[in-house]
């Protein structure tokens, strides 16, 4: 019975991978993460607002040469 | 406010930038911190497949009804999507290579997004080569048509009947391997649409730029 068991519980164990995954952990305990969040967050904001800015340009052609074509 | 969906989607990119990296995600042996990348890389496909949709429907409207504002679209819709593809491709290269360990596999989604990549720019070269606009549109309208269901056969079909290592064949398209879980939902599909969103912003840029430049240049006809 006891056999039985130990057979059992054996095969669960099996099926798990018993490494840990190494993660990033000290990392981020440390706060540098939020260097990281910063800088990429710059880069895109930085971009975006270059987009707007063009979007913008691109709204007073469109009023200038609808009043000369109109 | 006739804008506040280019701002929503610049404010949901940036929360999956910031949220990508503060919250926790599972641990995955081998992939490690680097599945964040499934919040930069996996949008990219979205954005370029939603742009390729707008293209195609636009490129239907304009053969129908002979418009050519709906070509306008069709076309700059699908330069849009260009960017997209490469960016996912480099982004999904490097990924590759520290996962896979090459920058290039012989993977059927990978060769299907390099081959759907190329019938799109030949779409580009078809268009260049006509030089009357009407027959430009109604030529390049069919071809895109075309070169749509290839692409949804090579990215979207055939890649789910072979096996592959890329995460989401052979199961569901919810990329199933990496156990997508709740929390990892929670910035994904913000960061999705977001990126749509920055997507047809851009295509929107595109046609006001184009729709000038025909004005410019052939007066208001």
């Amino acid at each position: 019975m006891a056999f039985i068991l130990l057979i059992f519980f054996s095969a669960t164990l099996s099926a798990q991978n018993s490494e840990p995954v190494e993660m990033a952990d000290l990392f981020y305990r440390e706060g540098k993460i939020y260097l990281v969040i910063a800088i990429v967050s710059i880069v895109f904001g930085g971009m975006a607002l270059y987009l707007f800015l063009m979007d913008r340009k691109i709204t007073r052609i469109e009023k200038k040469i609808n009043d000369k074509y109109v | 406010m006739k804008n506040w969906w280019k701002i929503l989607g610049v404010l949901l990119v940036l929360y999956s930038i910031i949220g990508g990296f503060l919250i926790p995600v599972p641990a995955v042996n081998r992939v490690s911190e680097s599945i964040r990348n499934l919040y930069f890389h996996v949008p990219m496909w979205f954005a370029m497949i939603v742009l390729a949709t707008i293209s195609v429907i636009y490129s239907v409207i304009a053969l129908s009804k002979s418009s050519e504002d709906a070509d306008i679209k069709s076309s700059q819709s699908a330069s849009a999507a260009i960017p997209f593809a490469l960016i996912g491709l480099i982004t999904g290269s490097i990924w590759a290579k520290f996962t896979w360990g090459n920058f290039w596999t012989n993977d059927p989604k990978l060769n299907g997004v390099a081959a759907s990549l190329l019938i799109y720019l030949a779409y580009f070269v078809l268009r260049s080569s006509i030089a009357d606009e009407q027959k430009k549109a109604r030529i390049s309208s069919i071809y895109n048509i075309f070169a749509y269901v290839m692409m949804i056969v090579f990215i979207l079909i055939i890649p789910r009947f072979v096996d592959s290592l890329h995460p989401g064949n052979g199961g569901n398209m919810a990329f199933g391997k990496y156990d997508l879980d709740n929390n990892m939902r929670t910035v994904f599909y913000p960061a999705c649409i977001g990126w749509i969103l920055m997507g047809v912003w851009f295509t929107e840029i595109r046609v006001r730029t184009e729709k000038l430049k025909r004005k410019y240049l052939y007066g208001n006809d």
